[in-house]
C-alpha cells in the first residue's frame, strides 16, 4: 500500500497516437509541470487529478511507447516507473490507455503491464471510430478475460466516461498475476530463479523485463552470459503474447465486414502523392511562416514599446545611482529581450502541435524520409529543422524521436544552422541598415535577402550533414518505424496545453541564461580597471572604450578586422556568444552612450561614421559580413548546453561550435573582402 | 501466381501474409508492433521515389523503409 502521506501515484501508458494526452488533459487541466526525470533529458509530465472530493492523486503521463522493452531512453522510463524497486518512485496504479480500433496491439502493452501485477483500468477510447469501422466489443467480458480489471470506454473530446475511470482507479486492486499471456518460465527455467532474486523482482515477468533489458541500458546484458540474446527472448514473448491476445479476442470483438476502412489511407492517396502531396507540404509550410511572421508582428511590438517605457519610468521614478542604471538599462532590456520572442515561439509551437495531433506531421516525415537519407538524416529531423526556426533548444531535444543514433546525432548537430527567431532582430536592423529599400515588381530587395538567409540556413544545415556524416561512423542500424496515425480533428484543449508548456520553458530556460548576461554586460560595460573617479571625468565615449568591455573589444580587434568590423562589434560578437540576440541590445547599449537623444538602435548605428573613409561604418560589405557570421557561428550557450545533454559529453559540442564559428569567420571574410 | 516474394516487390494495393522472419535481420520493435509472422499485410502507397512503403497491418498503417521490406518474405495472394 502506498505511503498515507503521500498522494496516490497514477501513471498513464499506452501507445503513441492513443488519445493519452487528451485522457491526461482532462484529468490535470492546468496543475500540469514538466519536471526532469533524475540524471536524464526525458521530460516527466505530471498533474494532479482529483478523484473524488477527498481523494487527490499524482498523475504522470508517460511515453508513449508499443512495449515494455525499451527501445530508446523515453520508453525506459515507463519500464522504470512501473517497475522501479523502490515503492516511492513506483507508480500506485496504472490507467492503460488502448485506441478501441486496435486492441490487439495495445493489449499486448496492457497486458505486459498486468503481468507487473500492479493495479489497473483499462480506458478504451476511440470507440466512436470503431462505430464507424464497424467494430464493437463486449467490454465487460473483456475485463473478465483480462482477469478482472475495469475497461471503461472513455472519449477523449468530450471526458465522457471519465468519472468512472476516477471511480474505478479509486477501488482498483491487483490483477492476480497469470500466466495466460505469457509465461517467463518457460522460457527462462535455467535462470529465472536467479534473475528474481537478483533484481529484488516481485513478479517473474519483472525480473523477465529486468534480465532481458537491452545491453545498451544495463549494464547487466545479464542473460547473455548465460547464452540467450536478449533480442531473441523479446521475439519469443512476443509471439506468444500475441498469439494468446489473438485467442482472447476472437470472441470478444465483433466485425461487421463491408464497411470501408481507408478513409486515411484515401485522403493520403492525395496527400503523399508526389505532385498534390509535394504542392501540399509546400503550401503548409508556406501558411506556417507566414502566419508565424506576419501574427507576431503586433504583439512583438507591443512588447517591445512596453518594455522601453517602462525602463524610461524606472528611469524617471527611481533615484538616480546605480542601480537605477542596472534596473532601466540592464535587466528591463534583458527581460524585454526574452518575451520578445514570445509570440513567435508560442505561434510556431501552436502550429507544430497542430500538424502533430492532426496527423500531418508523419506525413510530412514519410514523404521527406527518402529526400533527406542522403544528407544522412531521417525524415523524421523535419521536426527538429521546423522547430528550429523557432528556437533550437526545444528543436535539439525533439530530435530524441530518432530510433537511428547516427541520424539522430547529425540533426542534433545540423539543427542549430536553421535561422532561429533569436537571428530575427539582429537580421532586421542590419537589413534596414545596409539593404536599400527597392522594388523587384512585388518583390522587395529587403524581404527577399531575409527569405534568402532563411534558405541559406536550411541549406548548409543539409550540405554541413553530408559533410560531417563521413566523419560519423554507421553503427547500429536502428529502425524507421513510423505509426502513420488517423486523421484527426485537433483538440484546442491539447494544442493550448502543447503551447503553453512549452512556451513556459522556453522563457524560463533561455530567459535565464539571457537575464545574467544582460546584467553582466551592463557591469562590464559601466565598470573598467580604472577608478570610478578617474572614470566619471571622461566623457561617455571614453568611458565606454576604457571600460572592461571595451577593453576586451579592442583586444579582439585584430583578429576581426578582415571581416570588417570594429572593437564595437567586437563586444556585440563577444556578447553574442551567449546569446545571439543580445547584439541588439548591446549595440543599442554601446551606441546609446555619448548621445543623450532617445532615437532607435538603427539610428546610432546608421550614424557611425569609419574614421577611415569618412563614410557611415555599416556599409553593405559590414552588414553582409556581419548577417553571414549570425547566421552560421554557433552563438548560443543555451544550445550549447543542451547538445551536451542530449550528446552525453564535450565532445560534439565542442566540434559544433568550434566548426560553425570556423565556418562563419571564413564565410564573412571571403563576402567583406569581396564587397569591399 | 501466388507465391513467396519481398514484401518491397508488391506493388501498391497487392498484399500477402507475412512468412518466417529473418530475426536477425528484422528489429524486435517491427514484431512488438504487430507485423508478425502469419500477419496479412497490404502495400497503401509509397512516398515519393518509392521509399518509405506504408503498409496496412490489422487496420492501422505503418511506414517502413525499402531496406527493411527487402528482408520480409511474404506469400503473396494475387493470382
Amino acid at each position: 500500500m502506498s505511503d498515507a502521506k503521500r498522494a496516490l501515484r497514477i501513471a498513464l501508458v499506452g501507445n503513441p497516437n492513443t488519445g493519452k494526452s487528451s485522457v491526461f488533459n482532462r484529468l490535470t487541466g492546468l496543475s500540469q509541470k514538466v519536471s526532469n526525470y533524475p540524471g536524464i533529458t526525458v521530460d516527466k509530465l505530471s498533474g494532479l487529478a482529483k478523484l473524488s472530493a477527498t481523494a487527490l492523486a499524482e498523475v504522470i503521463d508517460l511515453p508513449g511507447t508499443y512495449s515494455l522493452h525499451p527501445n530508446g531512453e523515453d520508453e525506459r522510463v515507463v519500464y522504470q516507473a512501473l517497475v522501479n524497486p523502490a515503492e516511492s518512485e513506483r507508480a500506485d496504479v496504472v490507467i492503460g490507455i488502448a485506441d478501441g480500433t486496435n486492441l490487439k496491439r495495445h493489449l499486448f502493452l496492457f497486458t505486459q503491464v498486468l503481468d507487473l501485477g500492479l493495479p489497473a483500468v483499462l480506458v478504451v477510447t476511440m470507440h466512436d471510430e470503431m462505430r464507424l469501422r464497424g467494430q464493437s466489443v463486449d467490454f465487460e467480458a473483456l475485463g473478465a478475460a483480462l482477469g478482472g480489471v475495469e475497461v471503461i470506454p472513455v472519449n477523449g473530446r468530450t471526458g465522457l466516461g471519465l468519472d468512472r475511470v476516477k471511480e474505478a482507479v479509486l477501488r482498483a486492486k491487483p490483477v492476480p498475476v497469470s500466466d495466460r499471456f505469457f509465461q517467463p518460465r518457460k522460457k527462462g527455467a535455467a535462470w529465472l530463479d536467479e534473475a528474481i532474486a537478483l533484481s529484488g523482482s516481485r513478479t517473474e515477468y519483472a525480473a523477465w523485463l529486468w534480465a532481458t533489458e537491452p545491453p545498451e541500458f544495463g549494464a547487466l546484458a545479464w542473460v547473455q552470459q548465460r547464452g540467450a540474446a536478449s533480442d531473441r527472448l523479446r521475439v519469443d514473448e512476443t509471439v506468444q503474447r500475441y498469439s494468446a491476445l489473438h485467442r482472447l479476442l476472437k470472441p470478444l470483438l465483433h466485425l461487421d465486414p463491408g464497411k470501408d476502412l481507408t478513409r486515411s489511407a484515401r485522403i493520403d492517396r492525395v496527400l503523399t502523392h508526389p505532385l498534390w502531396g509535394g504542392l501540399t507540404l509546400i503550401a503548409v509550410l508556406f501558411l506556417l511562416f507566414q502566419a508565424v511572421f506576419f501574427w507576431a508582428e503586433g504583439p512583438m511590438n507591443a512588447i517591445d514599446a512596453y518594455f522601453s517605457q517602462l525602463g524610461a519610468w524606472a528611469e524617471s521614478v527611481l533615484p538616480a545611482g546605480a542601480f537605477t542604471e542596472l534596473v532601466a538599462n540592464g535587466i528591463v532590456p534583458g527581460v524585454s529581450g526574452v518575451l520578445m520572442f514570445l509570440p513567435q515561439i508560442a505561434l510556431l509551437f501552436f502550429f507544430i502541435a497542430l500538424l502533430e495531433e492532426s496527423g500531418y506531421m508523419a506525413r510530412v516525415v514519410f514523404m521527406l524520409d527518402r529526400v533527406l537519407r542522403p544528407f544522412g538524416l531521417s525524415g523524421k529531423s523535419v521536426v527538429p529543422m521546423v522547430s528550429a526556426n523557432a528556437c533550437a533548444i526545444p528543436a535539439i531535444m525533439a530530435a530524441r524521436n530518432i530510433e537511428n543514433p547516427r541520424e539522430r546525432l547529425l540533426t542534433i548537430l545540423v539543427t542549430p544552422f536553421m535561422t532561429c527567431s533569436a537571428r530575427l532582430p539582429v537580421y532586421t536592423v542590419l537589413i534596414a541598415l545596409v539593404i536599400p529599400k527597392v522594388a523587384f515588381g512585388p518583390f522587395d530587395a529587403r524581404a527577399f535577402v531575409l527569405f534568402a538567409l532563411y534558405a541559406l540556413g536550411f541549406v548548409v544545415a543539409l550540405g554541413a550533414s553530408s559533410l560531417v556524416k563521413r566523419f560519423v561512423p554507421v553503427g547500429t542500424s536502428a529502425p524507421f518505424l513510423l505509426e502513420l496515425p488517423r486523421y484527426r480533428l485537433p483538440l484546442v484543449r491539447n494544442l493550448w496545453n502543447t503551447v503553453f508548456q512549452k512556451s513556459r520553458s522556453f522563457v524560463a530556460e533561455a530567459g535565464k541564461i539571457i537575464l545574467a548576461i544582460s546584467i553582466l554586460l551592463w557591469f562590464l560595460a559601466n565598470y573598467g580597471p580604472l577608478s570610478s573617479a578617474e572614470m566619471d571625468q571622461l566623457d561617455p565615449a571614453q568611458r565606454l572604450e576604457q571600460s572592461y568591455i571595451g577593453r576586451i573589444g579592442h583586444a579582439v580587434e585584430p583578429a576581426i578586422r578582415p571581416l570588417g568590423y570594429d572593437w564595437k562589434v567586437g563586444i556585440a560578437l563577444l556578447s553574442s556568444f551567449a546569446a545571439r540576440e543580445v547584439f541588439v541590445g548591446t549595440m543599442a547599449t554601446i551606441y546609446a552612450v555619448g548621445t543623450d537623444d532617445l532615437g532607435t538602435v538603427r539610428e546610432h548605428m546608421a550614424r557611425e561614421i569609419n574614421p577611415d573613409t569618412g563614410e557611415p561604418f555599416f556599409n553593405l560589405a559590414v552588414g553582409v559580413s556581419l548577417m553571414l557570421f549570425y547566421a552560421f557561428a554557433m552563438q548560443c550557450l543555451s544550445t550549447f548546453a543542451v547538445v551536451k545533454k542530449e550528446t552525453g559529453g564535450w565532445k560534439w559540442p565542442l566540434i559544433q561550435m568550434a566548426g560553425m564559428t570556423a565556418f562563419a569567420y571564413l564565410v564573412s571574410f571571403v563576402a567583406y573582402q569581396i564587397l569591399a | 501466381m501466388a507465391g513467396l516474394k519481398r514484401l518491397a516487390d508488391l506493388r501498391p494495393g497487392e498484399s500477402g501474409v507475412i512468412q518466417d522472419l529473418c530475426l536477425d535481420d528484422v528489429p524486435p520493435k517491427l514484431l512488438e508492433m504487430g507485423c508478425l509472422p502469419g500477419m496479412h499485410v497490404t502495400i497503401n502507397y509509397t512516398a515519393p521515389w518509392g521509399d518509405p512503403l506504408c503498409l496496412d497491418v490489422d487496420g492501422w498503417q505503418l511506414a517502413v523503409r525499402r531496406d527493411l521490406a527487402e528482408r520480409i518474405w511474404v506469400q503473396t495472394d494475387q493470382d
